[in-house]
């Protein structure tokens, strides 16, 4: 089955959808998926079993029409989707819920994250379709991050050509790499951030299918999304990509077409972004520092891995035949040094650390599990938070500042 | 041709066995050195090759023709290093080291034996009139110097002094340096002086 079907079987969903809704959603398609809606059983509880049978039995006969409007939408189910719906509806001035709220609740415990996306895709498809390209940028847990070698570099991509030839020349890349024909660049700016959506063909797949009771091939070449982030104040480029080495050559082309120097980002690329240092130095004793009326409320440090992994004096890294994973609630090097108090964490290298991020949204708290990886990675399943955290880590010398601010200190 | 010093060697794996958990000698390190050498530790067993690492938890390698290919599974990053010497390991046995000195220093008595994972007694030292127990410490260290002086005292049953060897650099505290014995210099017989160039000696009055 189709996952995008499948994250429709669901009891919650066939539960509580809204049947009206979802009757507008399914009536172009009724007679392709043989299910009749006027025939259903007019007890609420059965008419929704029905439909539940209706999403569990579904196959590949689903018309692909249908099949993309419950991917969109599935995308957009999740509260992070949600949340950057309403964000947009208000720039837009539009309530998407507001035929539906009742006069006298602010609140209706209908408004699920499904049914604002289903809602939003029925009735604000504008809406939605911005939607689902910022979410793109929220998709890729771990982005490739490099700095620019100078800051005296202005963006031209509002400059004539800049953008087709950007475009083109992503759209070369991706057909000799993956011989796909579809290349759609769209591009975004939202203050001192340039997004830039690439959608992309990607390698060719083959499945074997049922169709119709008998075995077929269904040979197909997905649609991915690549992302591009420049964040101007601190000359930073971060890209989403489901292959490292797409990642690179998008960070070539950028710096190529809309910075004017394809090298600008290559210095940066044997830099250390990010390092555990200060984990290192403190041991036990760390903490992490946050603002006290901030929105992070609370940091904890869930899991270190440690090996005896070491740069040697070449330069390269002699791997370690052993790493330790040791995980707590709380404070993993505390954990760490009551059960090996003979390893002194500053004579090992911290492979990783996971941390756990509280943040306060909407007077209720979210936990962002953030993964740090020196020299250059930091992972994390939810971006929607992501400068806030970025910004965290910056306090704690943990990721290093950016040149604009060291510039800014030194000129102090 | 050239080769660095054997005792730069010896050093070398006397650091790395002060460290925990031991660390192991990555094949760059043993190049500079001379291969004959190198064989007569692999055959006393100081040293014992591992299997070339197939990954490190986070990147996984594959030698093809010689050069290491490094994959992060995660991004699926790849990276060629021209030989594989970073996966090329060897480790350290600290107890075929304890048996390599007590047979060139000609000491007796019982040893080698561990009395705790950091201390290894390596039998006693006999000159004329004068014996000591000789015991070799990893981690010897300020805070734990004490620690180690009791469980000595604890294990080893004798009249004689005992020579604790640290494998690092340390100055012992004024309460535990208050008990140890001056002791004459031990280098004198002890064959394995290459062993102990980098040492530091103490003995403890029992």
């Amino acid at each position: 089955m189709p996952k995008r079907i499948r994250n429709f079987v669901d009891r919650a969903f066939s539960r509580t959808v809204d049947l009206e809704l979802l009757h507008r959603l399914l009536a172009p398609y009724l007679r392709h998926i043989d299910f009749d809606w006027d025939g259903l059983p007019e007890e609420d509880g059965e008419r929704r079993d029905a439909i539940f049978d209706l999403f569990a039995k579904a196959d590949m006969r689903f018309p692909a029409k249908l099949q993309f409007a419950l991917y969109n939408i599935s995308t957009l189910s999740t509260d992070a989707g949600a949340r950057i719906i309403q964000e947009i509806a208000s720039d837009a001035g539009t309530d998407v819920l507001a035929a539906f709220r009742a006069e006298d609740s602010a609140d209706d415990l209908r408004f699920t994250p499904r049914f604002i996306a289903l809602i939003t895709w029925l009735d604000h498809r504008p809406i939605f379709d911005r939607a689902l390209s910022a979410a793109a940028f929220l998709a890729h847990s771990t982005k490739l991050e490099r700095d620019a070698e100078r800051e005296d570099v202005d963006l031209r991509h509002h400059d004539a050509g800049v953008q087709d030839g950007f475009a083109e020349a992503a759209r070369l890349h991706f057909a000799s790499r993956y011989n796909g024909h579809y290349c759609e660049v769209r591009w975004f700016e939202e203050e001192d951030l340039l997004r830039v959506l690439i959608l992309h063909g990607s390698k060719a797949e083959t499945k074997n299918v049922d169709q119709e009771g008998t075995e077929d091939t269904l040979k197909f070449r997905e649609i991915v999304q690549s992302t591009i982030e420049y964040d101007q104040r601190r000359s930073s480029i971060a890209v989403g990509s489901k292959s490292a080495t797409d990642a690179k050559k998008l960070v070539k082309l950028f710096g190529d077409h809309v910075l004017g120097d394809g090298d600008i980002f290559e210095a940066s690329a044997k830099e250390e972004l990010y390092t555990l240092a200060p984990l290192q130095r403190r041991g036990a004793a760390f903490r992490f520092a946050f603002q006290p009326e901030g929105e992070i409320t609370h940091v904890a440090l869930r899991e270190v891995r440690v090996d005896e992994a070491q740069l040697t004096t070449t330069g390269r890294l002699r791997r370690s035949p052993w790493y330790l994973t040791l995980g707590d609630s709380e404070n993993a090097l505390r954990r760490l040094k009551d059960v090996a108090p003979e390893i002194d964490v500053a004579d090992v290298r911290i492979v990783h650390a996971k941390i756990d991020v509280t943040i306060e949204v909407d007077d209720s708290e979210i936990v962002v599990p953030v993964t740090i990886r020196p020299p250059r990675t930091v992972s994390m399943r939810d971006h929607s938070h992501e400068r806030l955290i970025l910004e965290m880590l910056e306090d704690n010398e943990i990721r290093k500042r950016r040149r604009t601010d060291q510039a800014a200190a030194a000129a102090e | 041709m050239k080769f660095a010093s054997a005792a730069g060697l010896i050093r070398l794996l006397l650091q790395q066995s002060d460290r925990h958990p031991i660390r192991s000698i990555g094949a760059a390190d043993l190049q500079p050195y001379d291969p004959r050498f190198v064989r007569t530790l692999r055959n006393l067993g100081v040293l014992t090759e591992r299997e070339d690492l197939r990954d490190d938890g986070a990147t996984v390698f594959q030698v093809d023709d010689d050069a290491l290919i490094v994959v992060d599974p995660e991004t699926g990053a790849c990276e060629r290093e021209g030989d594989a010497l970073d996966i090329r390991a060897f480790d350290i046995d600290i107890g075929a080291i304890c048996r390599a000195i007590r047979e060139q220093s000609g000491l007796v008595g019982p040893g080698p034996s561990a009395l705790s994972t950091r201390v290894w007694r390596l039998g006693r030292y006999v000159r004329q009139d004068r014996s000591a127990e000789i015991c070799l410490v990893r981690r010897l260290r300020e805070a734990t110097a004490q620690e180690v002086v009791d469980h000595v005292r604890g294990a080893i049953d004798t009249e004689a002094s005992v020579t604790l060897i640290s494998l690092g650099r340390i100055d012992l505290p004024a309460a535990v340096a208050r008990q140890l014995d001056a002791m004459p210099p031990v280098s004198g017989k002890l064959s394995a002086a290459l062993f102990f160039s980098n040492f530091q000696e103490g003995g403890i009055g029992q």
